[in-house]
């Protein structure tokens, strides 16, 4: 077909598009278009399935509801266009500039080549988008699953309420990019950036993490199942994950404990949560008195208004853990990691020691915080009275109104000024 | 001498067994040029097979590709690459220089029953070109593309 008939095709098609006569949809499927010049036309529904577009410039081309099944778009400048509910299953799309384009309910799921005549596997045929500019894009509710945006940059995109199971994000750029409600189970983000990006109500389950970035991050309430956040940069990270997304026998010692506490021990079994993994949990409120937690990690964990009376807590990770008005007395802190944690109005105070009898022996149990780490800890308003704080490390920690007496701060790291705030 | 009565001989039995088996029947007369009913019939015949293995199949592919199973990667679609007598690609080209087309292939019986089928699992069918490869202009393909489900 020459340009000139594709020009002819297109004239019909925007005199089909309304209702005039002499007008008839556009078929260019599997033609080579490579190269043209298709900016700022009206392509609402045309048939493109497999046709090669690479490298063209359809810039603010509206190509709405069109068929480009299995197209070429590779290097395809599309900037500004609309490609709402655009059928781009199996498209080739690399290195193409989506930007600012809106791509609302576009469909560039993946598909298998089947060979009928031998039964071996099927192959997976990825929509690819690798290497692609998208940033500022509309891909709301789109279905990428299983796509390839691999080192792709989207800065800022509106991904919320997509399909990206499975995908390929790997390298790719989603600072400040809206993901909330997005289905982003078993992605590969390894080396992906998700700065500041909104992902509360995303589904991460399963996703492979790997130096991903996500400083600034809000992930509150997204599902953040079988994911090792470990492999994450979080710092600033706003995230909680719910009792929900612990393994189930972590949630059965969660409520075994909570029946040992309510029956004082006659029923019910204390928590063994040695090195058990807690991070970023929300366990406002829980009652966690008597547990065997050492080197637990609780980095980032929700814990107001807990209870950790007695708790074993000894070498446990709990750096930016929100422990406000906690209570704690007695608690084993022993070499903890607590910087940047919340201990605000928390209770570190000592225990009475109780006889056989029940009545008080004026003995007391002091909380141990010896040797535990509590840089830039907000302490402010806490109960520290009698605590054993040798070799704690308190540099940066706020101490305004935190009480001290009788605390034991030998070779403690804290100066003058600090302990000039608290409330001996 | 004895050497050219042998190779006369081979030569007449080559032939005869090109004459039995149809699809070699068919490749030889392909090379000397116009299309014969009896190669289009070959093609055809070579599709209707695999339309009909496909329509064994497709309830099983197409549970195995959407998204009904925990972990499964949802996928949008199915195709099935067709293969000449010989298990080549099958190109528009080749179809075309044996003066057939789609709307052929379409109104054999095995298309019919795999259309069927398709519409008893709510499934839509259709035949496709595709480019596939990295050059394009090349590699025209034909394939049965089955999808419909969301």
């Amino acid at each position: 077909m020459t340009p000139q008939q594709v020009l002819d095709v297109i004239g019909r098609h925007e005199l089909w598009l309304q209702r005039q006569q002499g007008g008839s949809r556009a078929n260019l499927s599997g033609l080579n278009l490579s190269g043209f010049q298709l900016n700022q036309l009206n392509l609402q529904s045309a048939r493109l399935s497999g046709a090669n577009l690479s490298r063209s410039i359809m810039t603010g081309t509206d190509l709405s509801y069109s068929d480009m099944f299995c197209a070429n778009l590779d290097s395809a400048d599309l900037r500004d266009a609309t490609l709402m509910r655009s059928d781009m299953r199996g498209a080739r799309v690399r290195g193409a500039n989506f930007t600012g384009a809106d791509l609302t309910e576009a469909d560039l799921r993946g598909g298998a080549l089947v060979a009928a005549i031998a039964s071996g596997p099927a192959t997976l045929i990825r929509s690819d988008l690798s290497h692609s500019a998208m940033d500022e894009a509309t891909l709301r509710s789109a279905n990428l699953s299983g796509a390839d945006l691999s080192n792709s940059t989207m800065v800022g995109a509106n991904l919320e309420n997509a399909l990206l199971c499975g995908a390929l994000l790997s390298g790719v750029n989603l600072a400040g990019a809206r993901l909330k409600g997005a289905d982003l189970s078993g992605a590969n983000l390894s080396d992906a950036s998700l700065e500041g990006a909104e992902l509360a109500g995303a589904n991460l389950s399963g996703c492979i993490l790997g130096n991903t970035r996500l400083q600034r991050a809000d992930l509150m309430g997204a599902n953040l199942e079988a994911l090792d956040l470990g492999k994450a940069d979080l710092t600033g990270a706003k995230l909680s994950r719910s009792e929900k997304s612990l393994s189930r026998p972590v949630r059965e010692i969660l409520r075994d404990h909570q029946v040992w506490i309510s029956e004082n021990g006659r029923r019910g079994t204390r928590a063994q949560l040695v090195k058990a993994d807690l991070s970023f949990v929300d366990f406002n409120d829980i009652n966690l008195s008597g547990a065997e937690m050492d080197r637990a990690i609780l980095r980032g964990a929700r814990l107001v208004k807990s209870q950790f009376v007695m708790t074993d807590l000894a070498g446990a990770d709990l750096r930016e853990a929100d422990l406000a008005q906690a209570v704690m007395d007695g608690v084993n802190l022993v070499d903890a990691d607590l910087s940047g944690a919340r201990l605000s109005e928390a209770m570190l105070g000592a225990v009475d020691i109780k006889g056989p009898d029940g009545k008080k022996t004026g003995r007391k149990w002091p909380a141990n915080l010896a040797g535990a780490k509590l840089v830039n800890a907000d302490l402010t308003g806490a109960d520290l009275r009698h605590a054993n704080l040798t070799n704690a490390d308190l540099t940066g920690a706020k101490l305004g109104g935190a009480k001290l007496e009788g605390a034991n701060l030998h070779q403690a790291r804290v100066d003058q000024s600090q302990l000039a705030q608290a409330d001996k | 001498m004895a050497k050219g009565i042998d190779k006369r001989k081979i030569e007449s039995k080559r032939k005869r067994r090109q004459m039995l088996d149809p699809s070699r029947r068919a490749l030889a007369q392909a090379k000397t040029g116009e299309p014969t009913r009896l190669e289009r019939e070959t093609m055809l015949e070579t599709l209707g097979g695999q339309l009909a293995r496909i329509d064994m199949r497709v309830a099983q592919d197409v549970d195995n590709v959407r998204h009904t199973r925990r972990g499964a990667l949802p996928l949008g679609f199915l195709m099935y690459p067709l293969k000449g007598p010989k298990g080549e690609e099958l190109t528009d080209v080749a179809i075309g220089g044996l003066g057939l087309s789609s709307d052929d292939i379409e109104a054999s019986e095995h298309f019919k029953t795999l259309n069927a089928t398709c519409g008893r699992l709510n499934l839509k069918l259709r035949l496709d070109h595709r480019y596939l490869a990295d050059h394009p202009e090349l590699t025209r393909s034909l394939f049965v593309v089955i999808d419909g489900w969301t």
